[in-house]
């Protein structure tokens, strides 16, 4: 049977059935092929990959084949005691992007790319997102090692979901053909009949799979395309993107969020020949840029933009074309909304409570009446307001969001 | 570490650097095997020909002298193999605590800790030398295990490192450096001893400090390693496969996190004009320190915080990281602007730029160093600066009170 899963007799090498003619049969190798010796016994085991996942259970990390390696709730948290703070699991953001997700309009079942290089890597952000998320159901594809899994499986556990969390694994000592299998496996899991109402599938490097999809390629004897990249990626890229869904009539959605790693110096976007492809498939694209340790979204960013993230970007703009007098202030103004409604610290794993305190349009129409029209006065305040906001609630973001709101509008009414 | 018993004594041909066995049950291309002569010594090889009932081995490790007669030939070798079941052992995992490295910038702004591991992003091999030789003083005075693995080294670049080594008056057990005109095999053999020796140490229980020199060279023996098995790749495929390899070593170190230290260097950050593309590789470590043009530390590195309340110094590294990045970046542009920058703003850019140059290891610790650096920083940025911080060093600087 196509797509039959072959092994050894002791279990220890896989393969998969590509063609047979009758009496010979084609093997894709998934495992390394020192493992496998002349002589030994294959078994056809009779079951293809949906078989084998469709007897997997939730809360474990499994890899592309369906073999359970560990249970979430089995990863200790070690000495980090997270249990002093009490995690909401109602309410808050869906998408655990906190500030990120606050500048873009992101709806349920669509998709979301986050493209920079944020300091720690992807697999640290995208934790940060996991201990984060309010999904019903959450699936990591985690392409890093040991270490990476263990923050996926904390982050998980911190938010309280560890029983409707799956994660699938291909670590780095995999072959890459085992990657291969990841959309369909992806693809499979989140479009199951009993599955949860708002489901979000997060895949924390896909450049990083597509380069292994290349590599697949080309040990495996494919003529690539003068782009570099061999058939199968595209079709493969096609089936991992369109896991998601809008809501149906049974408001089930699945909706997904992928981190795309470029380094803003040599690999400008429209050079790469399948993220130029991404605003097609992805409605959402945040590009991250560093500043200061702190992630901002940058100007190439596409979607529909929140109220906070028009009046940063008018307010940007503001500050570059004001006097020359009112300068230091305006950038001063525009740095301390920035760091309270727009920048993310990808670096802190600190448990900050979810952000309650929203940015609407009309306080936007306000602050930019305001910076519009400077005078001596405001721009006094505005001093006076940043060094207070950094001096106090350093470690409650509501609190500071909150008294710069209420700062705004007493201002407004002054004369 | 796992040595398959499957083994052949009978070496029908030896030369300089290869061997043909019989009847060496099971063997088949590309397979490693360990070469023993009768004093006990061994060597790894690797099959490259398989005939019928003999095959063709390549000697991979180092010089030799061995006699046909005296040979036994084993399949497999004591390379090291990943756990089968991912290590959960919690309080090996877990153990956290800052690694005082006495160099004052690192210290003070990039706090390093035990069983992490650091990229170390330097312009040449011989400019981050002066940084590796201040972060092997600091690991001695720590007590831990230096081992240094230097691949595809110059004879000017191996004598320095020597010349290091000795200065602390270091065993060449955990010195392992291979020439630059050694072959292929023979160049990746530090790398094996190395991490070998290294995690040999840490179940000992000792803490080890390991250093590679450089990412640079250990990707482009990837490469040719690649391309003498038969697997010609383009140069993004092969890029791929070492990030999974080098990905793959560091899992190893990880199984006994707490323990080792690892700190590999970049050597070339620039190719022709552009950022080398392993600069990527960064992602897999914990810690990341770049040094700029002259050696000096840049303040672009980074190192992951710690939960709230693990260790305040690595959240008081990253405000005043923070701090010290916008003043520099804000002075720079008023440069370039051509705004006259006042008194204390230039004292600090002096006093900050002396800091960051500063890399030998000195004897005085990192709080009045800081205190310093704070000292100078201009009033409208010291207000900034959370009072808890500016307490704690300020009582740490004895009789000197806030300004």
């Amino acid at each position: 049977m196509l797509g039959e899963f072959a092994c050894t007799e002791d279990n220890s090498w896989y393969g998969q059935v590509q063609s047979h003619n009758g009496r010979a049969v084609r093997i894709l190798p998934l495992d390394l092929p020192e493992k496998i010796r002349p002589g030994e016994v294959l078994h056809l085991s009779g079951e293809t990959l949906e078989e084998r996942l469709a007897r997997t259970e939730p809360g474990a990390v499994i890899d592309p084949l369906g073999r359970r390696i560990i249970k979430i709730g089995d990863v200790s948290m070690g000495n980090l005691s997270f249990s002093a703070v009490p995690q909401r699991t109602a309410g808050g953001s869906f998408w655990g992007l906190k500030t990120l997700g606050e500048f873009m309009n992101l709806h349920d079942g669509e998709g979301v790319a986050l493209l920079g290089a944020p300091p720690g890597g992807f697999a640290l952000l995208f934790s940060q997102i996991a201990a984060a998320q309010r999904a019903d159901f959450l699936y990591i594809f985690c392409q890093g090692g040991y270490h990476e899994l263990y923050r996926y499986c904390c982050a998980v556990q911190i938010a309280g979901s560890a029983e409707k969390c799956t994660i699938l694994w291909t670590p780095p000592w995999n072959v890459p053909a085992m990657k291969t299998l990841v959309p369909r496996a992806l693809a499979y899991l989140t479009e199951r009949s009993h599955a949860a109402r708002r489901q979000l599938v997060l895949i924390d490097d896909l450049h990083y799979w597509l380069e292994s999809i290349r590599e697949y390629g080309e040990s495996s004897g494919e003529p690539s395309l003068p782009d570099g990249y061999p058939y199968t990626a595209r079709r493969q890229l096609g089936e991992l993107l369109d896991l998601k869904s809008l809501p149906d009539g049974e408001d089930r959605s699945t909706s997904l969020l992928i981190g795309w790693r470029y380094e803003e110096e040599f690999s400008p976007l429209a050079e790469h020949p399948y993220m130029g492809r991404l605003p097609r498939f992805m409605r959402t694209g945040i590009i991250l840029e560093e500043l200061s340790e702190n992630l901002v979204p940058s100007a190439d960013s596409w979607g529909e933009l929140s109220p906070a993230g028009r009046c940063w970007r008018r307010l940007c703009r503001l500050t570059e074309e004001c006097d020359e007098d009112f300068r230091h202030e305006l950038e001063a103004l525009t740095e301390l909304f920035g760091e309270l409604f727009v920048e993310y610290s990808p670096l802190s794993f600190a448990m900050e409570s979810e952000n309650q305190v929203q940015w609407s349009e009309a306080d936007g129409k306000a602050l930019l009446r305001l910076a519009s029209r400077p005078n001596q006065k405001l721009m006094a305040s505005v001093l006076k307001i940043r060094a207070e906001l950094h001096l106090n609630f350093r470690e409650c973001p509501d609190v500071r969001r909150r008294s710069f709101i209420d700062w705004l509008r007493a201002q407004e009414e002054q004369p | 570490m796992k040595l398959l018993r499957l083994g052949s004594n009978n070496v029908s041909f030896l030369s300089a650097s290869s061997l043909w066995v019989e009847r060496l049950a099971g063997a088949s291309l590309n397979d490693l095997v360990t070469i023993q002569d009768d004093s006990g010594d061994s060597f790894v090889g690797r099959v490259v020909e398989v005939q019928n009932d003999r095959c063709h081995v390549r000697i991979c490790d180092g010089e030799h002298s061995l006699c046909r007669d005296s040979l036994q030939v084993w399949l497999g070798s004591n390379e090291l193999e990943l756990p089968d079941e991912p290590p959960l052992a919690a309080s090996r995992l877990t153990r956290r605590s800052v690694f005082k490295t006495r160099i004052a910038p690192v210290d003070a702004l990039f706090p390093l800790q035990h069983g992490h591991s650091i990229f170390v992003a330097g312009v040449s091999l011989y400019r981050s030398l002066a940084l590796f030789s201040a972060l092997l003083h600091g690991a001695l005075s720590d007590h831990q295990w230096p081992c240094l693995i230097s691949l595809d080294t110059s004879k000017n670049e191996a004598e320095e490192i020597r010349r290091i080594w000795d200065h602390y008056g270091l065993e060449d057990e955990g010195l392992f450096i291979s020439d630059s005109r050694d072959q292929l095999y023979q160049s990746m053999t530090p790398l094996r001893l190395g991490w070998e020796a290294a995690i040999c140490r840490a179940s000992e229980g000792r803490d080890v400090f390991l250093m590679v020199l450089d990412l640079e060279s250990w990707a482009r023996f990837y490469q040719e390693d690649m391309a003498l098995r038969g697997y010609y790749r383009s140069r993004a495929g092969a890029l791929n496969g070492f990030r999974n390899a080098l990905s793959t070593h560091m899992q190893m170190l990880y199984g006994h996190k707490g323990r080792i230290t690892a700190a590999m260097l970049l050597s070339e950050r620039k190719v022709a004009g552009l950022p080398s593309e392993l600069l990527a590789l960064r992602d897999l470590f914990d810690g990341v320190l770049i040094l700029r043009g002259d050696g000096a530390l840049s303040l672009h590195g980074y190192t992951p915080q710690l939960p709230r309340g693990m260790d305040r110094s690595v959240e008081y590294a990253c405000l005043l990281r923070r701090q010290c990045k916008e003043l520099s970046r804000e002075l720079k542009r008023r440069r370039m602007d051509e705004y006259p920058l006042s008194q204390e703003e230039r004292a600090f850019d002096r006093a900050l730029h002396k800091f960051l140059s500063g890399l030998e290891p000195r004897a005085d610790a990192s709080p009045q160093r800081i205190w310093q650096i704070l000292a100078l920083m201009p009033e409208s940025r010291i207000s900034r600066v959370p009072l808890s911080l500016l307490r704690e060093y300020g009582s740490n600087d004895g009789g000197e009170a806030l300004r």
